[in-house]
């Protein structure tokens, strides 16, 4: 397949946006005085920063890429599964501004754990959390390598070096201060560049001439009922909560954001975020309307795109494809070192590190980070990128250990590892017998089930007023 | 034989048009919130 853009122009987009990304995060990264500015970006970030930092970090290059071959292979069912992804965010809503009233000195989802469960149960969930956030760097860094390669020509590990590169710099120098900051231009970038390519669409396919030709040639792609497609959305669902609910991603979001600013900004970022997959999605179906070879079905978007404004519609997407995987590395890697920052280091290396040196080491762990993913991404093993698909079955076991612990005083310790555990492999187990759309579903099933038999046997009588007695932060 | 119950073309047409209008309004929604969040000096 030939790149829609020549490679020379591709290097041009990635430098220009990359120096402007830097070159914010050195700004923003100036106002950095203590710890909570640098993790936390000062505890008080506002309605319209917090909305766009939730829906960007949330449209990665799967819901720009992704959304346009799902549609292509599952049809209407792909687009409109693809955007139930929206109810994790939504989801989410009213737990983040319970994350904030029960922890309001809180720094990560670790904390929560380790002060709700104790520390077996903590250190669990962190192997649960780091082999997630370990899964979406990967798939990340090595779609940023095959999507620049794929849109330009440009070296695979060239791409993926850059992107890595430009996530890091701007991470460090602003911290998430700079994440949220960038984050509010690319949801602006991700949103106009989506809009144009579907007008674009509109004026010249038109909707009904694309509705006939889908129906001439691939009609099942307009099925209601195609049953491969109704599975994808359940497995899609589940997983997306327990993505969220689990994450630190979204934890240190909750902790960040003003008093009374994290529901609203995690609902309107649902609400914002719902329509971009058939918006994204509904491009694939111009294919078979404009008689185009699709040679994979992930390169649809892109091929549609220059089909219909040439040069300029590479461009765009580009811009949008890289706005998408920045806005999720950066906040990956932010999220990530917080974690490693103060759960590992701070509670199991250095326990009496001051703010001081938290901030030091945290620095420091950003830039290990980006190298560990660069050299787990420099070989290309399509096995790795794979690993974000098998992280389900861990993720969707800590979603009722978070949301019973948040909300119910019986929830106890045991019930919590255990479920986390006879989750997790319980899911792996089907992930293997069954398949991948069935993972999430058994995980958080048998974990739902552990949990509440050891409520009956042993219930606790939580005080949440422990939650605010943690000093160490 | 799997049963089909295909999409009539003013329903993709709905589901279309207002994906596209709920998404046009979301960048004019977050710039009016940022220039309320800068008004109040809420912004960070």
């Amino acid at each position: 397949m030939n790149p829609v853009l020549s490679p020379q122009l591709a290097l041009v987009i990635l430098l220009v946006f990359g120096l402007l990304w830097v070159g914010f995060g050195y700004l923003l990264g100036k106002n950095n005085r203590t710890l909570a500015d640098f993790m936390l970006a000062g505890r008080n970030v506002g309605l319209a920063l917090a909305a766009a930092t939730a829906m960007a970090t949330w449209v990665t290059s799967n819901t720009t890429m992704t959304a346009p071959q799902l549609t292509y292979q599952l049809g209407v069912w792909g687009m409109a599964g693809y955007s139930l992804g929206a109810v994790g965010l939504l989801l989410f809503a009213p737990l983040s501004t319970r994350i904030k009233t029960l922890l309001p000195s809180g720094f990560t989802s670790g904390d929560f754990i380790r002060l709700r469960y104790g520390n077996t149960a903590w250190r669990v969930f962190l192997l649960i959390s780091f082999f997630y956030a370990l899964g979406w760097l990967i798939s990340l860094g090595m779609a940023g390598g095959i999507l620049v390669n794929a849109l330009s020509g440009i070296d695979y590990r060239t791409g993926m070096t850059v992107i890595l590169i430009v996530c890091v710099a701007y991470t460090l120098l602003g911290g998430l201060r700079a994440v949220i900051a960038t984050d509010f231009i690319q949801t602006l970038i991700i949103l106009v560049g989506v809009i144009c390519l579907a007008w674009m669409v509109i004026d010249k396919v038109g909707i009904h001439s694309l509705h006939r030709a889908v129906q001439d040639r691939r009609p099942m792609l307009l099925n209601l009922l195609l049953p491969a497609s109704i599975m994808f959305l359940f497995n899609n669902l589940l997983f997306g909560v327990g993505e969220i609910f689990h994450s630190n991603v979204w934890w240190s979001r909750a902790f960040a954001f003003g008093e009374g600013v994290g529901g609203k900004a995690y609902f309107l970022a649902g609400l914002m975020w719902l329509p971009i997959p058939i918006v994204a999605g509904f491009i694939a179906l111009a294919a078979p309307a404009l008689g185009l070879t699709v040679p994979s079905a992930d390169m649809v978007g892109p091929l549609v795109a220059g089909e219909i404004m040439g040069t300029l519609g590479g461009v765009l997407v580009f811009i949008v494809i890289f706005s998408a995987l920045a806005s999720s590395l950066d906040s990956l890697l932010a999220a990530t070192a917080d974690l490693i920052t103060q759960d590992v280091y701070r509670g199991h290396i250095n326990p009496a590190a001051s703010d001081q040196q938290c901030h030091r080491a945290g620095k420091w762990i950003i830039i290990g980070l980006g190298v560990f993913t660069w050299m787990l991404c420099y070989p290309r093993l399509t096995t790795l990128a794979s690993l974000l698909y098998f992280t389900g079955a861990f993720v969707a076991s800590a979603i009722w250990p978070v949301v019973m612990g948040l909300y119910f005083q019986r929830p106890n310790a045991a019930g919590a590892t255990l479920g986390m555990i006879a989750g997790t492999l319980s899911g792996l187990y089907s992930y293997f017998a069954i398949g991948f759309y069935v993972a999430a579903l058994v995980s958080c099933a048998v974990s739902l089930a552990v949990m509440l038999i050891c409520i009956g046997l042993k219930p606790e009588q939580f005080d949440f007023n422990n939650l605010r007695e943690d000093k160490s932060t | 034989m799997i049963a089909a119950l295909l999409i009539s073309s003013s329903a993709f047409s709905t589901l279309i048009v207002v994906a596209l209008a709920l998404t046009m309004l979301s960048p004019l929604l977050l710039l009016v919130l940022m220039w309320l969040d800068t008004r109040s000096d809420r912004l960070w």
